[in-house]
């Protein structure tokens, strides 16, 4: 008897591998360039090199894999198929030709019209995703906070996309009244806080609960985080354009009360966890949330000593979020998802039932535990570096990090190359 | 929720779902409490399995069912085999069995 897989939400795992390729590629040449031009980090955070090497991090490696994770996951999320393949094609596209033109005007300090327009193609490739996600939510039935969390997101996600546009124009073409630094702060955290941070919180209220069966869990504190992380982001933008020490502050105790429910709703999934073993792909995640709590502690004093900021803690701050906080947890969560969609799709050309290999078989726990290691006390060095402003210091580490991507995408490759699911 | 007691024919089926692995928890359906019930009428011919997931957006949802399908058939071919998912009761980690329960502390 031929039994059929019964029709899968799933979208075709050519629309979602490329983004974990393309992304982990883009991340093993940031830390490359990081490597290369480590110094970067002992100056000052507006600098056209580092401007570049930071969108390199945020667009071509953060949000390429984030937008392949999600179209992973909206079948696990809103229990439905993603609205447009076509539409995720002309995202991916635009968003890898928009990232590298724009990296090279940056890097190379081209303030002409090949920034605008590498500006406008990443606009116009997170509109591309934003609609498709949002229509994708508006195809779904369920009534969850997560579901509120990933739709406020895509909407931020908007916001940054049009502030980043604005602001290449800008240089190229001075038109704003209001201070170019001041704007640049404001598309960073509505990148940083409004797209990634609810995003990840959207996703990983579902999948971390699921991971680790940890169930029963309230998520009506949660409402708190949604509602105090959007006020936040508001009041924030407002204290840009009103001068305004004290809504800067209002933002940032936001910021804080927001992520409290959070952190607790992670603490008691972990403590709760029927699982006792907890995976690599799990330890690693969870490991970011480390990095998260301390970026909160550097990041109060950015916010809340404005006569005292030393230029090593903006650095700091940024970069334990992006590559300690995001990064990590994204390395992690890649070896919770992407076997899935490769164990899947090769599921029906394989024979036997009973000697398939499982996901977590499709990839090196050796190199999975070096990676998780060589990660991490990379990072600790270059936390180390840009605090003791030592330049060797953050050689050392930006070596470890290298060696670390460099494993990661070849547990990838690992991953994607596998055709046959028999032991 | 415990299966209710099933006949000689019933616990054979039962038997065999203990090939059916959950792949990301690595535990067979039956040890994980995700089988709620188990009909076998010998003169229709008929197998009829009720079952859940761990939770609704189980991406390995079908692949789960395809598989309780497949050791069904190789076992019973002579049979029409049906398997459904029920959504009530919510799966909860208490509905394991002991076996069940002793895999989440040592893996």
């Amino acid at each position: 008897m031929m039994i059929n897989l019964q029709s899968q939400n799933s979208p075709s795992k050519n629309i979602i591998v490329p983004h974990f390729v393309f992304g982990s590629i883009n991340w093993t040449i940031t830390i490359l360039f990081l490597l290369l031009n480590s110094d970067l980090l002992l100056g000052h955070h507006f600098n056209h090199k580092l401007i570049a090497i930071t969108h390199l991090i945020t667009l071509g490696w953060i949000s390429t894999v984030i937008f392949g994770a999600i179209y992973q996951l909206i079948p696990v999320i809103f229990q439905t198929t993603l609205y447009s393949e076509n539409l995720a094609k002309a995202s991916f596209v635009s968003l890898q030709i928009g990232t590298w033109v724009f990296f090279f005007s940056f890097w190379y300090s081209n303030t002409s019209i090949p920034l605008v327009i590498s500006a406008i193609i990443l606009a116009i490739s997170l509109l591309i995703f934003g609609i498709n996600i949002l229509k994708t939510i508006l195809l779904s039935n369920l009534k969850a906070i997560e579901r509120i969390f990933i739709f406020s997101s895509i909407i931020w996600l908007i916001f940054t996309g049009i502030i980043g546009t604005i602001l290449a124009i800008n240089l190229s073409f001075p038109f704003l009244s209001i201070s170019h630094l001041e704007l640049l702060k404001v598309h960073a955290h509505f990148g940083i806080i409004g797209w990634f941070s609810q995003l990840i919180i959207g996703v990983s209220i579902v999948l971390f609960p699921m991971f680790l069966l940890s169930h029963n869990q309230s998520k009506s504190p949660l409402k708190i985080t949604l509602l105090f992380s959007n006020f936040g982001l508001i009041i924030g933008f407002c204290s840009i354009v009103l001068f305004s020490n004290y809504l800067l502050i209002t933002a940032f105790i936001s910021g804080v009360i927001a992520l409290l429910p959070y952190l607790h709703f992670i603490l008691f999934t972990y403590l709760k966890r029927i699982k006792k073993k907890v995976d690599l792909g799990m330890k690693k995640s969870l490991f970011s949330f480390i990095w998260i709590s301390i970026a909160l502690i550097v990041s109060s004093q950015v916010f809340l000593h404005f006569s005292e900021i030393n230029q090593w803690q903006i650095n700091l701050y940024i970069t334990l979020f992006l590559l300690g906080f995001i990064s990590t947890l994204i390395m992690g969560q890649t070896f919770k998802t992407l076997p899935f969609i490769i164990w899947l799709s090769n599921y029906k050309s394989s024979p036997s039932h009973s000697n398939k290999i499982l996901p977590k078989d499709l990839y090196s726990h050796t190199i999975l535990t070096w990676q998780y290691f060589s990660y991490s006390i990379g990072l600790i060095l270059v936390a180390f570096g840009i605090f003791e402003l030592n330049n060797p210091i953050l050689i050392i580490g930006f070596s470890l990090l290298l060696i670390a991507v460099l494993l990661y995408v070849l547990n990838i490759f690992k991953i994607i190359t596998r055709k046959n699911l028999s032991k | 929720m415990t299966l209710t007691i099933l006949s000689e024919d019933e616990k054979e089926v039962l038997n065999v779902l203990k090939d059916v692995i959950d792949p990301e928890i690595e535990l067979n359906i039956v040890d994980l409490g995700l089988v709620y019930g188990i009909q076998r009428n010998s003169k229709t011919k008929g197998i009829i399995v009720s079952m859940t997931l761990t939770s609704i957006g189980c991406p390995m949802g079908d692949v789960i069912m395809d598989d309780a399908k497949s050791v069904l058939f190789n076992h019973f071919p002579d049979y029409k085999i049906t398997v459904q998912f029920v959504w009530s009761p919510k799966w909860t980690p208490e509905m394991a069995t002991e076996e069940g329960q002793l895999h989440f502390e040592t893996h």
